[in-house]
Formats: structure tokens, C-alpha cells, sequence
């Protein structure tokens, strides 16, 4: 069984050579000696982000964006299918511990001044990333479509209004209306499950790239 | 025997490497679990499934369709007293349109035609429509 297994990786392995790939960027990638676990939290970041895609997955089988149907597609999980209760408290709870866990990035490379240069493209790239996270958990606020929800939509679209001159068209825009209504749980969703996680994964690819480009940051 | 002086930690690395599988596998147990019964079926509540109309609500002009027990049932008068159909066409299965102008079923698919009793007036299939037993009681009509 063993032999068996490790044949078949190594005819696969001699066709894609991954195992040089896997040892240079995994196995025996070198860090540096300093490195505590606060650094963790980036990596951590992106572990919620995939908790979320997984989980987002799921209930994406159930949820139906219909402002008469989505409250009732949210109990149908909750109660009627197994283990969904579990996997829509993991989406809400990741979600938020993610944004924990993106603020204490942010402190921490901010504390330490890692962002100076040649990594203030990574500084840069994480600030969009953190707007988006922020993004993905204002529009999936609203899908449930609950009393909070719906009030918590409002008054987060509202806050555009302060722009001068163009405030009111922008809340329009982003609200598809004058109040917030099916068009603007339809909109949300599409920004949550589409729009939004394939730039997240752009911005991450870059941030992740130029991470390897400059390598860690050493202390002064 | 493991001798505590010696430098050779292989057995500790040994021992930590298995707690470190048998906690990888509980861990991806505790996450394939719950998985594999969130991806069940779900249990819709299928309250009862006799479907119960007022004979008052069924009008002469028209025919009810409705969801039974998986399949589609149509619902009309027939000289004065109600008929319970199944809609499946019994050449291949096609749902049959009711024509109230000629009172008659036709097939989308393949052009059967059926009276409004089932009988077939023209093929390609020579099998009646399906009955679905239904008996009326206190005025309501009661399926299953």
C-alpha cells in the first residue's frame, strides 16, 4: 500500500516536479530566526478567507437572493439541513475573526514599521484588502435579511451621502434605488459570492508575490 | 531501551510525528463529519401530502395542476364530476397541455391527443392517461 502510493506520487512527480517547488517555498523555505508568533496573523487572515469560501460554498446550495424567499432560505439552513446551523455560525463567526485578525496584521507590520520601503506595494495591497474584507462582511450583513440587517444596510449606505455634490447619487447607486430593496439584496449578493472574492484573490495574489519578491522583513 | 544519554533523538521524533498524524487525522475527521451530513439531502417538511380541494374551487373551464407525490396531476370536471389525472404523457413522458377550446389534453412533444376522460384520440401512444384514485367527501375533493 505504502509502495503502491509512493510509486504513483513519484510518476506524477517526474512529470510536474513539484517536489523541488514544495521543499524550496514550504518544507525547507528558511525564515528568519526572529519571527514570533504574531506574524502568524497574516497567514491566519488568509486561513478565515478560505474557511470562508468553503463555508460560503455550502450555504451558496440553499440561499436564494429573493427578498420574499431569503429569510426563510437562511431557517431552511439553520434548522431543516444537517449540520447547516454549524456551517452558517462558522461563516458569521470567521467572518468576524478575520477582520480581527486583518486589523492585527495591519498593527502589527505598523508597530514595527515593516511597510518602509522597498514593501510599501505590500502596505498599499493590504490596505485594499482590508477595505475589501470590510466590503465582504457589509454585503453579507444584509443576505440574511433579517430586521438588523436590513437597518444595518441602511444606515452603512447612508454613509456615502456625505460626499459633497455627488453623496446622494453614489447611495443610489449602491443601494440600485431610492431605499434599500430586492434590487439592492441582489446587487449585495453578487458583490459577495462573485465581484469582491475575485478581487480579494487578485490583490492577494499580489500581496503574496511581492511578499516572496522582498522576503521577510528583518528587524534594524 | 532508549538510553537518556545518547543524542539520538529519532524515537522522540518518531513519537512526536505519529501524535502529530493521529491529531491530523482526528482533525480532518471532526471537519469531514459534519461535511459529508451537511451535503445529505435535505429534509424538506413534507407535511402531509394528500392534497384536499374544495369541489366549489375546481371550475368547468379549467384544469388544476398540482405537485403529487413527485409527479404532476391535473385536476378538472369531467360531465359534472371531478377527474384526477396524471399529466404525464404515456408515450414518453411529456407533461400534456389542457386545450380548453376542444376540451382535450395535447402532448407538446410528439402531438398526442387525449379526451378529456384520458382516452386517447390520437397517438403516437395508445395508452390512456393515468387515473389517480380520488374520492370527494363533504364537498372537497381528496387525493391520496
Amino acid at each position: 500500500m505504502k509502495a503502491a502510493i509512493k510509486k504513483t506520487y513519484q510518476w506524477f512527480d517526474q512529470r510536474y516536479e513539484f517536489t523541488p517547488l514544495l521543499e524550496k517555498n514550504v518544507t525547507r523555505k528558511k525564515v528568519p530566526c526572529h519571527l514570533t508568533w504574531p506574524a502568524c496573523f497574516g497567514g491566519l487572515s488568509l486561513f478565515c478567507f478560505l474557511v470562508q469560501m468553503f463555508t460560503g460554498a455550502l450555504l451558496m446550495m440553499y440561499y436564494k437572493p429573493q427578498p420574499d424567499q431569503a429569510f426563510d432560505s437562511v431557517m431552511f439552513i439553520k434548522s431543516n439541513v444537517q449540520m447547516g446551523w454549524l456551517v452558517q455560525r462558522i461563516h458569521v463567526v470567521s467572518a468576524n475573526v478575520m477582520i480581527l485578525l486583518v486589523f492585527m496584521h495591519m498593527y502589527r507590520v505598523a508597530y514595527r514599521k515593516i511597510f518602509r520601503s522597498p514593501r510599501e506595494l505590500h502596505w498599499v495591497s493590504g490596505i485594499v484588502l482590508l477595505l475589501l474584507t470590510l466590503c465582504m462582511a457589509f454585503t453579507g450583513y444584509l443576505l440574511p435579511w433579517t430586521q438588523l440587517s436590513y437597518w444595518g444596510a441602511k444606515v452603512g449606505t447612508e454613509i456615502p451621502s456625505a460626499v459633497p455634490f455627488i453623496g446622494s447619487a453614489i447611495v443610489e447607486w449602491v443601494r440600485r434605488g431610492h431605499s434599500i430593496s430586492g434590487d439592492t439584496l441582489g446587487f449585495f449578493y453578487a458583490l459577495h459570492v462573485a465581484i469582491l472574492p475575485g478581487i480579494v484573490i487578485l490583490f492577494m495574489a499580489m500581496h503574496f508575490i511581492m511578499i516572496r519578491r522582498t522576503g521577510i522583513s528583518e528587524p534594524l | 531501551m532508549i538510553d537518556p544519554q545518547s543524542n539520538d533523538n529519532s524515537g522522540r521524533r518518531i513519537f512526536f510525528r505519529n501524535c502529530l498524524a493521529c491529531m491530523g487525522m482526528v482533525g480532518s475527521g471532526m471537519v469531514a463529519a459534519p461535511l459529508a451530513s451537511f451535503l445529505q439531502r435535505p429534509n424538506r417538511l413534507e407535511a402531509d401530502s394528500t392534497i384536499r380541494i374544495p369541489i366549489a374551487d375546481i371550475k368547468e373551464d379549467e384544469a388544476i395542476y398540482r405537485d403529487y407525490m413527485g409527479a404532476q396531476i391535473v385536476i378538472l370536471i369531467n360531465q359534472g364530476k371531478p377527474l384526477v389525472l396524471n399529466a404525464a404523457c404515456t408515450h414518453l413522458g411529456c407533461l400534456v397541455r389542457w386545450e380548453h377550446s376542444s376540451r382535450s389534453f395535447i402532448c407538446p412533444c410528439h402531438g398526442a391527443i387525449f379526451d378529456q376522460g384520458g382516452k386517447v384520440v390520437k397517438g403516437p401512444t395508445n395508452q390512456p392517461l393515468e387515473i389517480i384514485p380520488a374520492e370527494v367527501k363533504e364537498g372537497v375533493l381528496i387525493i391520496g
